[in-house]
């Protein structure tokens, strides 16, 4: 039945993977829900939430607020929050009550961006897709809107986007193994300003199918090249480690790390090695038997006569009818920190 | 901003209540979700109807706390998700599945009732949550409950804590009154045999306190609408006991927890009344006293912030705090509830220039290090702004009541102070993980 999960429980949803993208950006994120959805982002999306520097509201919208469109009201609170200053933007993030009653956030946001003075734009999530769509977004809509005219010459920089805990295998931090010389990363403090002077950038590089369409859009109007690609980490050794004397293998993640983790695998072993993702993929970036899922039967079906499955702990049930051995590769848009 | 806004005591004590629940700061303003903000969630609560399955429908975004909270607690195999999708949101063609996921979990064999819980989108379109039920449960030939987890109403009387507390009560089944038992409503945990509140009521001849926790069976939660009364001891639990009167006539006493003495004394008094029975309880008072005593002597002068990651009023925690001589810095509280007023006053007697910070308010995080400083912080809420204060978290799993409940207080400060533990650590212990 569509939409019907016996098993598997429901992902990161599209709005965590947004305010992800933008948390440690430098700007102020108000997630435009009743206060469920940001408890949601808090507690189990966002690690860096716990003690981190991102400032993330809810905007507490009640009953009547959707009742009586008061959008003003919204422009108001949003306002006063920004008031003590030091946001480089603020990022409207949408969720289902918002959605359902078909709010203009983007309007919203020129509203805020003409009260406060401040950079502001919309991130129409619905809580309906999964966090990588979500993040694709933010980060589309945050290039979108710091994006010069016109650039200056190469300086030889490395942008990266994508570097947050939702795309991470295990307990890998991003920021750190992709930390190398003049890297600099649109989800960190200083994307704004880092988006403003992009022709300082020579390449980049996207950590999940989530950047692509950011990459692309600043490769079509200042023609620099990028590439998806995730480092050989802690978390993927220790993974690749458990592949064994395996000859089938899946591997389900995020398609960028499972992509290199498949290449791991393939330095020691003749493994059949297929990479399966319920979240965004680059077609470009899969082989032939890699599946797509949409649903348990799906995934059961890719699992069907593998002896080995890297995937998060939290497929397990899902997967007990095809007798894999099941070796965690933890994701937190499953388990958020419950395996990391 | 450089000082988090607040209300003292005495101010707070001075505005009018009116009938319902009032934000301290003003409803304008965006909302700090902490990490501390814990509490049993929609999700566990539903999880007290024994032998039943939820069945989430809602976009993913809804699900998923449950979904990590079911992996961690292991409930996950009685959780169903039917995640909706712009365009069955938009046709509304996800309502003719339901009946079809219903079926199928009733087709597992496993479960006496399914509780089916939508959110805000169908609170919003005006879905008939019931009719719903109705036709679900005759599809699948089994018992369906139904609740909305719709935090848009959250301030409201009927938040979603509320109605899903409502959704179990309405699974009571009425029949031969059974005069040797009664209900206590608001817990999330049985009334343990040796509890206090369990002699006192054997005392006078109720030999059985029945939870929705303590049932083991659906058939043994069914049985509760043969009970005698209800006992209402959380405020999110008194429109189950109006429900529970007019469905199946069945009398209630609001009896919230408390943890001053003489409010303690007084309640037992008004349940005696409404029992038509004389309690007693010196024994339990006067162990209450001698702890009190005990917690005084020890940890006099001390400084106690309270937040509102607790079960019962900060503000009645606070006064009690307050009685033996711990100073409190602070209390936490966004929404004033009308059954906080009593302790509000009790307070304001005792320390009427306490503070009261909104935990949720922007201010409050942007400027939490200005906030008064405390030697122990009670609550997670609390506890994440007080870097340097032993944190405590409230044990939400366990249920006291009665003297029982402010001896259970002094022991966990106690401990709290005895053998401190990282508030990372109880997070991690908690609801939350990250």
């Amino acid at each position: 039945m569509k939409g019907f999960f016996r098993y598997l429980p429901p992902f990161s949803p599209d709005y965590s993977g947004a305010v992800s993208a933008l948390f440690s950006a430098g700007g102020m994120v108000v997630l435009c829900d009743p206060g469920g959805c940001s408890g949601n982002v808090a507690g189990y999306d966002e690690p860096r939430f716990y003690g981190g520097g991102g400032v993330f509201y809810s905007a507490a919208i009640r009953e009547l607020d959707t009742i009586f469109g008061r959008d003003d009201k919204l422009v108001k609170k949003i306002a006063a929050a920004a008031a003590p200053g030091g946001y480089s933007f603020i990022a409207l993030v949408g969720t289902p009550a918002v959605s359902v009653i078909g709010t203009d956030l983007g309007a919203v946001a020129r509203a805020v961006e003409k009260e406060t003075g401040l950079p502001s734009f919309a991130v129409a999530a619905t809580g309906m897709e999964d966090y990588s769509a979500g993040e694709q977004q933010a980060e589309a809509a945050l290039t979108e809107k710091f994006l010069p005219e016109t650039a200056e010459p190469s300086r030889g920089l490395t942008g990266v986007f994508g570097a947050i805990p939702l795309n991470a295998a295990g307990g890998d931090d991003l920021v750190s193994l992709m930390k190398r010389g003049r890297t600099v990363f649109f989800s960190e403090k200083g994307a704004a300003d880092a988006l403003r002077h992009i022709g300082r950038f020579e390449r980049l590089v996207c950590l999940s199918p989530s950047g692509i369409r950011a990459c692309e859009l600043i490769r079509s109007r200042f023609g620099i090249p990028f590439e998806m690609a995730y480092p050989e980490s802690p978390a993927l050794e220790k993974a690749a480690a458990a592949a064994g004397d395996a000859e089938k293998i899946l591997i389900i993640h995020q398609q960028a790390a499972a992509n290199t983790l498949r290449r791991m695998i393939r330095k020691t072993s003749d493994a059949d090695v297929a990479v399966g993702s319920f979240f965004l993929r680059l077609d470009a970036a899969a082989e032939e038997q890699d599946p797509a899922f949409s649903g348990e039967d799906e995934l059961a079906r890719a699992a069907d006569g593998c002896d080995l499955v890297i995937a998060d702990p939290m497929y397990r049930r899902a997967l007990a009818s095809s007798g894999a051995r099941l070796a965690p590769l933890p994701h937190i848009a499953l388990s958020g920190d419950l395996y990391r | 901003m450089t000082e988090p806004r607040f209300v003292t005591v005495s101010e707070l004590a001075d505005k009018p209540q009116g009938g319902g629940s009032r934000p301290l700061l003003g409803g304008c303003r965006l909302h700090y979700n902490g990490p501390g903000s814990t509490g049993f969630g929609v999700k566990r609560t539903a999880m007290l109807l024994p032998e039943s399955a939820m069945l989430m429908v809602s976009p993913m975004g809804c699900g998923r706390s449950g979904s990590v909270v079911a992996e961690k607690f292991g409930f996950a195999d009685r959780m169903f998700y039917l995640n909706l999708d712009d365009r069955s949101v938009a046709s509304g063609a996800y309502l003719e599945r339901i009946p079809e996921a219903v079926k199928t979990i009733a087709g597992l064999g496993t479960f006496k009732a399914v509780l089916i819980c939508m959110t805000c989108i169908d609170a919003l379109t005006g879905t008939d949550l019931e009719g719903i039920g109705r036709s679900a449960a005759r599809a699948a030939g089994i018992r369906v409950a139904t609740t909305f987890m719709d935090p848009i109403v959250r301030d409201g009387r009927f938040g979603p804590m509320v109605q899903v507390r409502q959704a179990i009560a309405g699974c009571f089944e009425g029949g031969e009154p059974q005069p040797g038992a009664v209900n206590v409503l608001g817990t999330f945990a049985p009334v343990p045999a040796q509890s206090e509140l369990a002699q006192v009521l054997r005392g006078a001849g109720i030999d059985s306190v029945r939870t929705a926790a303590g049932c083991r069976t659906f058939g043994e939660l069914e049985q509760m609408g043969r009970s005698r009364c209800n006992l209402v001891i959380h405020h999110q639990a008194a429109a189950c006991g109006e429900d529970l009167e007019k469905r199946l006539g069945m009398p209630f006493i609001r009896l919230l927890t408390a943890f001053g003495p003489e409010q303690i004394a007084a309640d037992y008094a008004r349940l005696g009344a409404f029992l038509g029975a004389q309690l007693r309880t010196d024994r339990y008072a006067e162990s209450a006293r001698r702890a009190l005593e005990r917690f005084s002597a020890d940890f006099s002068g001390k400084r106690i912030a309270v937040g509102e990651a607790v079960c019962g009023s900060p503000f009645d925690i606070a006064a009690a705090l307050v009685s033996a001589g711990i100073r409190v810095p602070f209390v936490f509280r966004d929404m004033v509830l009308p059954s906080d007023g009593a302790a509000i006053r009790r307070l304001r007697a005792l320390a009427p220039d306490t503070p009261v910070y909104s935990g949720v308010d922007p201010g409050t995080f942007t400027a939490s290090r200005s906030l008064p400083q405390a030697d122990m912080a009670l609550g997670l809420d609390a506890g994440y702004f007080l870097k340097n204060a032993v944190s405590v978290a409230w044990p939400f799993e366990e249920t006291h009541f009665g003297f029982d409940a402010l001896v259970s207080l002094l022991a966990l400060l106690r401990r709290g102070f005895e053998a401190p533990e990282t508030h990372r650590a109880q997070m991690r212990g908690s609801y939350l993980t990250v």
